[in-house]
């Protein structure tokens, strides 16, 4: 059906003759590349066995009781996995019954299912496990930004001229980073022009913005899919390929939420603020309005409301599984009233996982990637 | 597959990457260019090959990095995507080398065009791919394909209007129909 475009194609490409391909250079290339990643190793292995372990924290108890833990693991590592809420005051993590001193203080962290990777006040990134601590990286140190999922984490290292997106893996100790088409000068705020920002981790692909727009490398391949223009849009999360967004399109709000394949479509949300979606995608935590707490139902477009009596302000900023998500609920003063952890059910109603754990005041961090004085 | 096995690489090396070459060259235009992809391509293929199960999983994924690339390469080295179109042929050119001078113009306004169009024409019309798989190599969705298609093949047809010659003599409306 192509006809001459087609014919003037085969006649072309078909008089060249075979390319003079240097097989052995090609291979050498190749196993460079997976060596440079492998020798990128931080906190496997050796890298781990050479850092103290500091000062650990746990409870003797919780531990001993630790089903899922084989002998000579610590508690830890079940919790990790099992997605227990965990919070940061000053330089120590807690999670469950239990806790560790990072050593660093902590200005932003996450949670991954081996551990934590934190940024301290000085933009050091560091890979936190309880039972040791490992330097993997730098990032902005008033607003750091980080983001996970599964035994990764992402940051930006804008610590040279140009900055650089990076991604670890817990589980193995590589780092994988790359400037893509990142240049001089460029911002660190989504709302900065030219910033250079990730929006969300998504199984091999890390979604970004880099001076054309937004996209998703995959950092085991180096690939890259453009998904959308430079400008005009914000990447809450993603999960599984569904991407949850704002978009300014027409409307009469200023602005579109979706949950979609891409940034031209998908199901519109009556959002305010979107979070996290849930593992599986059925919901989008968030705010219907200002600080009103509220989940969607992705599908259906549903709002249920997540607010909680007995607090002036409730958010919900993590979820355990499909259906279960955490949440934090204050009370005015919000920056010294200590802050109650909560685990809630979608369909059903909290309970307190942790009580008063800690004020803003005392500097308490919250696993999602920000600082909450940032 | 499972493994990084250079036996069974330098197999699919020594099989593929002629058909490949080609392919590459209709995207850049440049013979020298197009073994540099090919060569850039197949090394990531070699990274990726214990996690290729097959031989055409292999190909697809050589393809789309030759694709995504070669469109890399255009942004990134900061190549205009159109190129200059004054040197297009004459395509008007009475007598026996109608079609030689029609085929050269037809050649060099295929290299006028953006990155992304080209690719897709390449690897619908050359590579007689489908609008599915042609979005897999791409890395883009089926309606970009039918977009970056129709797009190109409009292209085509405004210069060869431009210079003055008929449409239905040198782009058949056959090319217009870009789904099957």
């Amino acid at each position: 059906m192509t006809g001459l475009l087609s014919d003037l194609m085969h006649d072309r490409a078909d008089t060249l003759a075979a390319p003079e391909l240097d097989l052995d250079a090609l291979m050498r290339d190749g196993q460079r590349r997976v060596v440079r990643r492998r020798t990128a190793f931080v906190g496997g292995g050796a890298a781990l066995a050479v850092v103290a372990v500091v000062a650990g924290l746990a409870s003797p108890g919780m531990l001993s009781t630790d089903s899922d833990s084989t002998a000579g693991e610590p508690g830890f590592a079940s919790y990790f996995a099992a997605h227990e809420p965990a919070w940061a005051t000053g330089s120590t993590i807690h999670i469950g019954d239990t806790s560790f001193d990072t050593g660093h203080r902590v200005k932003a962290f996450v949670q991954t299912s081996q551990g934590v990777v934190l940024s301290d006040t000085k933009g050091v990134v560091w890979s936190a496990d309880g039972q040791g601590v490992v330097e993997v990286g730098r990032t902005d140190d008033k607003y750091p930004h980080l983001e996970a999922d599964g035994p990764r984490a992402a940051w930006v290292d804008n610590s040279a001229k140009v900055p650089a997106f990076v991604v670890l893996d817990q589980a193995s100790g590589e780092v994988v980073s790359s400037e893509l088409t990142n240049e001089q000068g460029m911002g660190t705020l989504r709302d900065e022009a030219n910033p250079a920002v990730i929006f969300a981790l998504d199984g091999d692909e890390l979604y970004v913005r880099d001076p054309r727009g937004a996209l998703a490398w995959n950092f085991v391949t180096d690939d890259e899919r453009v998904l959308g223009a430079a400008n005009g849009f914000t990447i809450d999360d993603v999960r599984s390929g569904k991407i949850a967004y704002s978009s300014e399109e027409q409307s009469d709000t200023g602005s579109t939420y979706r949950v979609g394949t891409d940034l031209l479509s998908g199901k519109m949300l009556p959002v305010w603020d979107g979070f996290e979606l849930s593992p599986g995608t059925t919901y989008l935590l968030g705010e219907d309005q200002p600080d009103k707490a509220a989940v969607f139902n992705v599908a259906t477009g549903q709002v249920i409301d997540a607010n909680q009596a007995g607090y002036d302000f409730f958010a919900g900023f993590g979820w355990v599984d499909d259906d279960t998500f955490v949440g934090l609920g204050l009370n005015k003063p919000y920056d010294s009233t200590p802050v109650d952890l909560l685990t809630c059910d979608v369909a059903g109603p909290c309970e307190v996982t942790a009580a008063a754990i800690g004020s803003v005041d005392d500097g308490i961090v919250l696993p999602n990637g920000a600082s909450i004085d940032g | 597959m499972a493994r990084r096995d250079p036996a069974a690489f330098a197999e699919f090396v020594a099989a593929r990457s002629r058909s490949l070459h080609r392919a590459a060259y209709l995207m850049v235009g440049d013979t020298q260019l197009a073994q540099d992809l090919v060569q850039e391509a197949l090394t990531k293929t070699y990274v990726a090959w214990p996690r290729l199960r097959d031989p055409r999983a292999a190909e697809a994924y050589t393809r789309k990095a030759i694709t995504t690339t070669a469109i890399s390469w255009f942004r990134r080295k900061g190549w205009a995507n159109e190129r200059p179109t004054e040197t297009l042929p004459d395509p008007g050119r009475p007598g026996h080398a109608d079609d030689i001078a029609r085929n050269d113009w037809l050649w060099t306004a295929l290299q006028t065009l953006p990155a992304r169009q080209r690719a897709a024409i390449v690897l619908r019309f050359y590579d007689d791919l489908t609008e599915a798989q042609t979005a897999d190599a791409m890395g883009c969705a089926v309606g970009t394909v039918k977009s970056q298609v129709s797009a190109g093949l409009a292209k085509l047809r405004k210069q060869l209007e431009a210079t003055g010659a008929g449409d239905a003599e040198l782009l058949p409306l056959e090319l217009m129909v870009v789904t099957r």
